[in-house]
């Protein structure tokens, strides 16, 4: 059992500059939490105060019941994996993987046991007495978790444990690490700004920027319900398209304006969600958000049946990306890149106009102000 | 193998010039003269005259004079080597955190490396004068620390010992300063207190540069003359009589250059012994 709470955590480096402010959040028994964000946000700080190896400002950690503020890293039973792996150059992988029950004087045929068992769940007991210098990245990488999980501890906590690793050892690593948490039923708290990551591996996600917290979800809460304007850029790849978008009335139902109304670039919204856009911004400048996946060939939509707006926006292709599985599309609208996501059947080229079709129910509408999303559904 | 071969060429041997004329003029000329010289009996210039083969070494070895000297510069050695080296440890592990004064300690811990050790003796025959003495006056205590035969050799040693840490505390803040932080961290996070963290983690780290130092250390302590000469000048009743001290005297006050040129042979021979059992030992010792 392990129960994490942060309450109002803060990290002031100087009087008026937070590197962390107000964290706020509850950490449950076998959560794999993920904090996400852009380098600079306070992800890794956070979990440096949670391990002990940064002063908390001000605020409350709570492990178990216990205030543990001021205990001393040693003493708060968690265990850590650092993105430079942090092995110790003198000792063996069986010396590596032994010290942290070494130090605590457990008998030597237990650490024996346990040592051998890790080594065994992670594949490395061939290793066993090689040096780090003798190991490759992934190798190091396997270590260290496995230094980590040999002591059982109350939460494991992981900065940026991948980053170091080229693309297929990531790959490999990110399931194999789901396996872990599987396995030893423990709390993971995670550190990582690449998002894919976070999506796969998270039951929960902290999405932070500049020292706060934007959103905590689960990962497809994050992508489906954003927060904030923020938020929706930053998860999903690519990243959400942005349009600016002005909110007027047709027939009842919500217009949104692309261009001038002359042009008629307009998306029409329908039902509670446009009624509630026009009570807060009607005749107000928003923003528009939507996924490339949610955006469609016009044509098919009408063949489909499901087109709902009496335009299709006609767009110049820029660049073709093909992926195999699927085509992405990019195109310049309102100075920036936006990007489509179609089926692999679609043959247009560069230089081509194509009609597009966005599916309104997809549709996010931040404030022009504030960014927060409209449409933003709390949870209870 | 052949293409190695023609690389070789007058040239590149011209560009070495400089410097073995340095090393030829001060280091093998005297060294081969010194063995030279060992084995023949010379008169007061210092010119060889009489061949006496082995003789003086035989003189020496049943010498008990020689055999004071040998005592009392392993003695003399031993509290030098492990008294500077665990002063620059424990100042440079003192010094390898961050806080306020940090310059003013580190600068201070250095200071000796600067300082010559003719004014360092000055000094310390100042705070050991028996009368006046500072030491003395703070231990409430009565002694000719310089001339009572039990402790001028101690007296002597650990000035030198505070001389050479200056250079082990730079040596090993360097040593320090190489070791990943982080592994201090992971450390802390697994659960090792801050003497487990030392003997674990900074010793080894250190070890490389440990050796390297020790060796050092080892030979500067075998060569150490300036303070001796101006403390103790060998005395009281030869108790501080260090094989380097015992060759100056019989060179330049005895005139037996003979005698000093096989003592220096002898040295040279001692400490290149301990030299090549350091390096076998290094192999085995310092793990990465």
């Amino acid at each position: 059992m392990s129960e994490i709470t942060l309450r109002n955590i803060c990290k002031m480096y100087d009087k008026d500059h937070y590197a962390v402010k107000d964290f706020n959040l509850e950490i449950h028994d076998r959560e794999f939490v993920i904090f996400v964000g852009p380098s600079g946000c306070g992800k890794s700080t956070t979990l440096r105060m949670i391990a002990g190896l940064e002063d908390i400002s001000d605020g409350e950690l709570w492990i178990d019941g216990q205030l543990c503020n001021y205990f001393e890293p040693k003493d708060r039973g968690l265990s850590m994996v650092f993105q430079n792996y942090a092995l110790y150059p003198n000792m063996t992988v069986y010396g590596n993987l032994a010290f942290a029950l070494k130090v605590r004087h457990l008998p030597k045929d237990e650490i024996d046991r346990t040592v051998k068992q890790v080594a065994k769940t992670l594949e490395i007991e061939k290793l066993l007495e090689r040096h780090p210098n003798a190991l490759s990245g992934g190798q190091k990488q396997r270590v260290a978790i496995g230094s980590a999980i040999v002591r059982r501890p109350k939460a494991f906590l992981m900065d940026e444990p991948l980053s170091n690793l080229d693309a297929k050892l990531r790959a490999q690593m990110r399931i194999e690490l789901a396996k872990i948490h599987k396995e030893t039923e423990t709390t993971i708290i995670y550190v990582t700004h690449d998002q894919t990551e976070a999506m796969t591996l998270g039951t929960k996600i902290v999405v932070m920027k500049d020292g706060l917290v934007q959103q905590v979800a689960a990962p497809a809460e994050v992508y489906n319900n954003p927060a904030n304007l923020f938020v929706a850029g930053f998860i999903g790849s690519p990243s959400m398209n942005f349009f600016k978008a002005l909110v007027t009335e047709e027939d009842g139902k919500a217009a949104l304006l692309l261009g001038n109304a002359a042009s008629g670039r307009k998306v029409f919204l329908e039902g509670k969600r446009a009624q509630r856009l026009l009570k807060e911004e009607k005749d107000r400048e928003v923003t528009l958000g939507i996924r490339p996946e949610d955006i469609y060939e016009y044509q098919e939509a009408v063949d489909g049946g499901f087109e709902k707006n009496t335009v299709g926006l006609e767009e110049v292709v820029d660049t073709r990306e093909m992926l195999g599985a699927e085509v992405i599309l990019y195109f310049e609208s309102q100075g920036k890149t936006q990007s489509v996501r179609l089926k692999p059947e679609n043959q247009s080229k560069p230089g081509e106009t194509i009609k597009l079709y966005m599916n309104p129910e997809k549709i996010q509408i931040f404030d022009a102000e504030t960014e927060e999303n409209i449409f933003y559904e709390r949870e209870i | 193998m052949n293409k190695a071969k023609k690389k070789w060429s007058f040239t590149s041997y011209c560009y070495l010039i400089p410097s073995m004329l340095v090393f030829i003029v001060f280091l093998f000329y005297p060294f081969a003269k010194t063995i030279y010289l060992s084995l023949f009996k010379t008169n007061k210039m210092g010119q060889a005259k009489i061949f006496y083969g082995i003789g003086n070494y035989k003189d020496l070895l049943s010498s008990p004079s020689f055999w004071n000297s040998m005592k009392v510069t392993l003695i003399f050695a031993l509290i030098v080597v492990v008294g500077s080296m665990l002063l620059g440890l424990v100042t440079a592990v003192l010094c390898n955190k961050a806080f306020p004064g940090i310059r003013f300690f580190s600068t201070a811990y250095a200071l000796p490396m600067a300082i010559a050790s003719s004014s360092a003796a000055m000094i310390f025959e100042m705070m050991l004068h028996p009368a006046v003495g500072i030491v003395n006056k703070l231990l409430g205590l009565n002694i000719n620390w310089l001339n009572d035969p039990n402790t001028a050799l101690y007296c002597v040693a650990i000035l030198t010992a505070w001389l050479n840490s200056g250079i082990n505390f730079l040596y090993f803040s360097a040593g320090l300063g190489n070791i990943d932080d982080s592994i201090y961290e992971r450390a802390s996070v697994d659960g090792a207190s801050g003497i487990q963290q030392f003997f674990n983690l900074t010793l080894p780290g250190l070890s490389p540069i440990m050796f390297y130092t020790l060796v050092v250390n080892i030979i500067q302590a075998f060569q150490s003359f300036g303070q001796i000469k101006i403390l103790t000048e060998g005395g009281p009743n030869e108790s501080t009589n260090v094989i380097v001290y015992s060759i100056y005297r019989d060179a330049f006050f005895n005139y037996k250059f003979g005698s000093a040129s096989a003592q220096s042979v002898i040295l040279f021979i001692i400490i290149m012994l301990i030299t090549m059992v350091m390096f076998r030992i290094e192999k085995k010792g310092v793990k990465y």
